[in-house]
């Protein structure tokens, strides 16, 4: 059995779908709108956007307006200007593999996240559809493993900082989550394997040292409303 | 001069077919077709595989060998359903072929016409030991969205070997939808359709004249449709809800000859039973574990399995356009399904049931018996990977299809070649990088 911090696994960067639309975390400071009020220079400012020219121009303007980025979503070409992102302490929240469903996204690679990684950068892995968020241990895999084959060394456990302690980071939130250390909230998982391994699964998670989750026991598996009384409601899934 | 050009053309046009005799020895072999054999060989010649030799067994004069020590060695991967060759950019309708919207013709329309072999989806979805693809049409305008086609991923590929391999029609949700607001449209308008294809078939042309003219079907439409009627081709029908496949259950009774298969059926597990004896076979992508609609409620991974339990034949595909279950990622679908079976209250898949589910089942379903299997006189599409294939770590190291060594090479290869960790920053920009 390994246990490993999921940290801010729930706490996601919820970074707005559309292009070009900056969005604020739900769950960090409020996030400031473009036009308006003057950006809060403390704030979290959590942006999605695909290229790297789009990235550039949005560093540019918050120099030019005094605020800082937290974070870019889906940054499909981040691993063009990783240096850059590096340099500016910005982190990006990639798909593992997402490419070619609309032209922003058309030169995806697999290497994404070790390279920015590997540059130095922060890098996270996420997803924001209900698919590929329910198995970002699997994903995180597949990129680190796309990475190795190009000989890009990095160790399962620097891998995990992708869906733990630099999402927490790009959150503000890395002296409560995202690791386990004395003093931090008991966000823990138990795997039944390895959980860079696609046979793995969680088999008991505690949240704030709650036990939410246990494989082995229905009273610890949640059923929502909406699947009351409707086919497949407690079901395997 | 112009008759060797002319000869230099005419073989390009033809599938490349092996010359040289290949050994692929020491590797765990999963011929799909009895026990893995560790250490096995296999023997290729003329793009056939002319044995498949036990540990042990030196390797016969004449051949390359391949050295597999360590490996894993399984047939190609062929992908149950995909829209490999219709659409470069999917949200770029000028490089997506794969629906139409605004066209008057439904289920004459060939997809095959659209393939690009030009498309960089494939040689990124063949790095990753897919060798073969079931290519399917989206429904456009109407729930008949036409035939798809059946295609080899090697290079130089220049149409699908099969190229009017099926016909797809949506029943359930996005049928009613599309037929006008209701399951009770969608079923009219399915068997409105087979009914003057069968009226056109027995002569009667025309088709029926008093009939609303929105439901009448181009005599085209009809014509394509006797190759279900006559069984030339399948009738791939999507559907999802319990109450729905029931419904689609029916058509072979009103049909005979009709050849139907099932495509998604997320609530296929709760009628397993129903599905196997009316021996249809099913297409899904297995993944599917949300009630995201009101069609599939009772959406669990462990319906693949629990098919399966039930003796029905399931291969799994990628029914939708979707970055979340790429064709490429057909074997960590199938790890999945075997991870489901290991869960308390979850039916998933042995080992051997999920990876012929993306190989040997898919290639029985669409009648390609040479395909999916390692044994002798099987087509020669081999893949040698670097460990367990449905293992997120593993990687294609070797593939050959029909004999002929492939490249692993793609567009996104490139990108990541040009723009790797620690490049030298001081020459020109990436632009100036092959």
């Amino acid at each position: 059995m390994r246990a490993f911090s999921i940290g801010a696994l729930a706490l996601l960067l919820a970074g707005c779908a559309t292009t070009g639309q900056p969005a604020s975390s739900g769950a960090a400071p409020a996030g400031p709108a473009l036009a308006g009020s003057k950006p809060d220079a403390e704030g979290a400012f959590v942006s999605t956007y695909y290229r790297a020219d789009e990235m550039a121009n949005m560093i540019a303007m918050s120099k030019e307006f005094g605020y800082r980025i937290t974070a870019f979503h889906h940054a499909v070409e981040a691993y063009k200007i990783a240096d850059i992102l590096k340099d500016e302490g910005i982190c990006s929240a990639l798909w593992a593999d997402w490419y070619g469903f609309k032209m922003e996204s058309y030169d995806g690679i697999q290497e994404n996240l070790p390279f920015v990684h590997a540059a130095g950068a922060c890098a996270i892995t996420h997803s924001d559809d209900a698919d590929g968020i329910q198995r970002l241990n699997q994903e995180t895999a597949k990129a680190l493993a796309s990475g190795r084959r190009l000989g890009v060394q990095i160790r399962d456990e620097e891998a995990w900082t992708w869906i733990a302690i630099n999402r927490a980071r790009a959150l503000g939130i890395a002296d409560k989550v995202g690791s386990l250390e004395p003093g931090k909230q008991a966000d823990v998982v138990l795997w039944n394997g390895n959980p860079l391994s696609v046979y793995s699964r969680a088999e008991k998670v505690w949240v704030d040292g709650a036990l939410l989750y246990d494989v082995h026991d229905p009273t610890r598996q949640p059923v929502s409303d909406f699947e009351l009384g409707q086919p497949g409601a407690g079901d395997r899934k | 001069m112009k008759t060797l050009i002319l000869a230099l053309l005419l073989m390009a046009s033809l599938p490349a077919v092996a010359q040289d005799r290949i050994a692929i020895a020491g590797g765990k072999v999963v011929t799909n077709a009895g026990a893995p054999i560790d250490g096995g060989t296999v023997l290729m010649n003329n793009g056939v595989i002319v044995g498949v030799l036990p540990a042990g067994t030196p390797v016969p004069a004449g051949y390359r060998t391949v050295d597999a020590t360590g490996k894993w060695v399984t047939p190609g991967i062929i992908a149950g359903l995909s829209q490999l060759g219709t659409a470069e950019v999917h949200g770029e309708e000028s490089a997506n072929d794969n629906s139409a919207r605004e066209s008057p013709a439904s289920a004459a329309l060939m997809l095959d016409g659209a393939y690009n072999p030009n498309e960089t989806t494939i040689p990124i979805t063949r790095a990753e030991g897919v060798t073969t693809a079931i290519v399917g049409p989206a429904t456009g305008r109407t729930l008949y969205a036409g035939q798809g086609y059946v295609v080899s991923l090697a290079e130089g590929t220049t149409q699908p070997f099969r190229p009017r391999a099926f016909q797809y029609v949506a029943y359930g949700e996005r049928g009613a939808r599309l037929a006008g607001g209701s399951r009770p449209s969608a079923w009219i308008e399915i068997t409105n359709a087979l009914e003057e294809a069968r009226r056109l078939q027995n002569g009667i042309v025309p088709p029926m004249r008093d009939q609303h003219r929105d439901l009448r079907v181009t005599r085209e439409d009809a014509e394509a449709l006797t190759l279900v009627l006559r069984g030339a081709q399948p009738l791939l029908v999507r559907v999802d809800r319990l109450s729905d496949i029931r419904q689609v259950l029916k058509l072979p009774g009103m049909y005979p000859g009709l050849r139907l298969v099932l495509v998604s059926a997320n609530e296929g597990w709760m009628l397993a039973d129903e599905i196997a004896r009316a021996g249809v076979p099913v297409i899904t992508l297995g993944m599917n574990n949300r009630p995201d609609s009101f069609e599939a409620l009772g959406a669990t991974m462990s319906n693949v399995g629990r098919l399966a339990a039930a003796d029905v034949k399931v291969a799994l595909g990628v029914p939708d356009l979707d970055p979340s279950f790429q064709p490429r990622n057909l074997p960590h679908h199938a790890g999945n399904l075997v991870a489901q079976a290991r869960l308390p209250g979850g039916v998933g898949l042995t080992w051997d049931q999920a990876f012929a589910a993306i190989s040997r089942t898919p290639a029985e379903i669409f009648g390609l018996s040479s395909y999916g299997v390692l044994r002798q006189g099987a087509q020669a599409d081999i893949v040698v990977w670097s460990g367990d294939p449905l293992e997120l770590a593993t990687h294609v190291e070797q593939l050959f299809i029909r004999g002929v060594p492939q490249s692993l090479e793609s567009r996104q290869t490139k990108l990541a070649r040009r723009y790797m960790p620690g490049r030298d920053r001081t020459q020109l920009p990436e632009a100036y990088r092959r």
